[in-house]
């Protein structure tokens, strides 16, 4: 799932016929792959109903996994940026003024997370 | 021991999520005060690519949400602490707590204020040119 040219389409095409006979040939080369694919579709084949304007995806599982692993980083990483980006809003904005997580506590009633320092 | 403190923004934002739900305000509030003996419990702010700025604003964040939230729920968890160590991050003497919400609010926060400045901006251009 690495970067460069963007496939759009399966490698493979095959018409729902030809696809249910040899399904459990298709499906046991896609499980058995163990390492994912630089995209999402160089190990896809595709599936296409006749007479209907899209079509379907036999997708090997370890790269869905990885598409979802890659997902999940760059959502991390955009909250990170939208993070940082308000940090520095609020940096702008700062007095100084800090206040000890103690009196924070305090202040909003959980005097039970002070154990024995406040009462 | 380190010792933690917040920002007045991040005091307000307690303030709300005490208003919203006082379970979830506790458990960030509890992350804080463990942070005294634990400075390094967040994850650094990152990215993937080579460039590193995200590294360099050399914050941590700590993802949570209220004790009794399952495992499976999606997602996992809502909400995030941000803080710095002070001086740097090899000497940890003050933990600064800048930042506790819900991550939609992140998002909003920063864009619309990341908006607002770029209309503005653009506003004195064309005062400027008139």
């Amino acid at each position: 799932m690495g970067r460069g040219a963007r496939r759009t389409k399966a490698t493979l095409t095959l018409t729902t016929s030809q696809a249910r006979s040899i399904l459990p040939e298709l499906a046991r080369t896609a499980a058995r792959r163990a390492k994912p694919s630089r995209n999402l579709l160089d190990n896809a084949v595709e599936i296409q109903p006749r007479g209907e304007a899209r079509s379907a995806y036999l997708v090997p599982e370890v790269d869905l996994e990885e598409a979802a692993r890659r997902i999940e980083d760059l959502e991390d990483e955009l909250e990170d940026v939208a993070l940082v980006r308000l940090l520095e809003q609020r940096v702008l904005a700062d007095d100084g003024h800090l206040t000890p997580v103690d009196e924070v506590i305090a202040e909003f009633g959980f005097h039970d997370l002070l154990g024995d320092t406040v009462g | 021991m380190a010792h933690a403190v917040f920002t007045e923004e991040a005091k307000a934002d307690v303030r709300e999520l005490v208003a919203e739900d006082e379970d979830i305000a506790r458990e960030g509030l509890e992350i804080a005060k463990q942070l005294e003996n634990d400075p390094y419990r967040g994850e650094p702010l990152r990215e993937k690519s080579n460039l590193k700025p995200l590294a360099q604003a050399e914050c941590r964040k700590i993802k949570f949400d209220h004790p009794n939230r399952t495992a499976s729920a999606k997602p996992r968890y809502r909400h995030r602490l941000v803080y710095r160590i002070e001086p740097h991050e090899g000497s940890p003497e003050t933990i600064v707590i800048m930042a506790v919400g819900i991550k939609p609010r992140v998002y909003r926060d920063a864009t619309v204020a990341a908006a607002r400045r770029l209309r503005e901006q653009a506003r004195t251009r064309r005062r400027t040119l008139d």
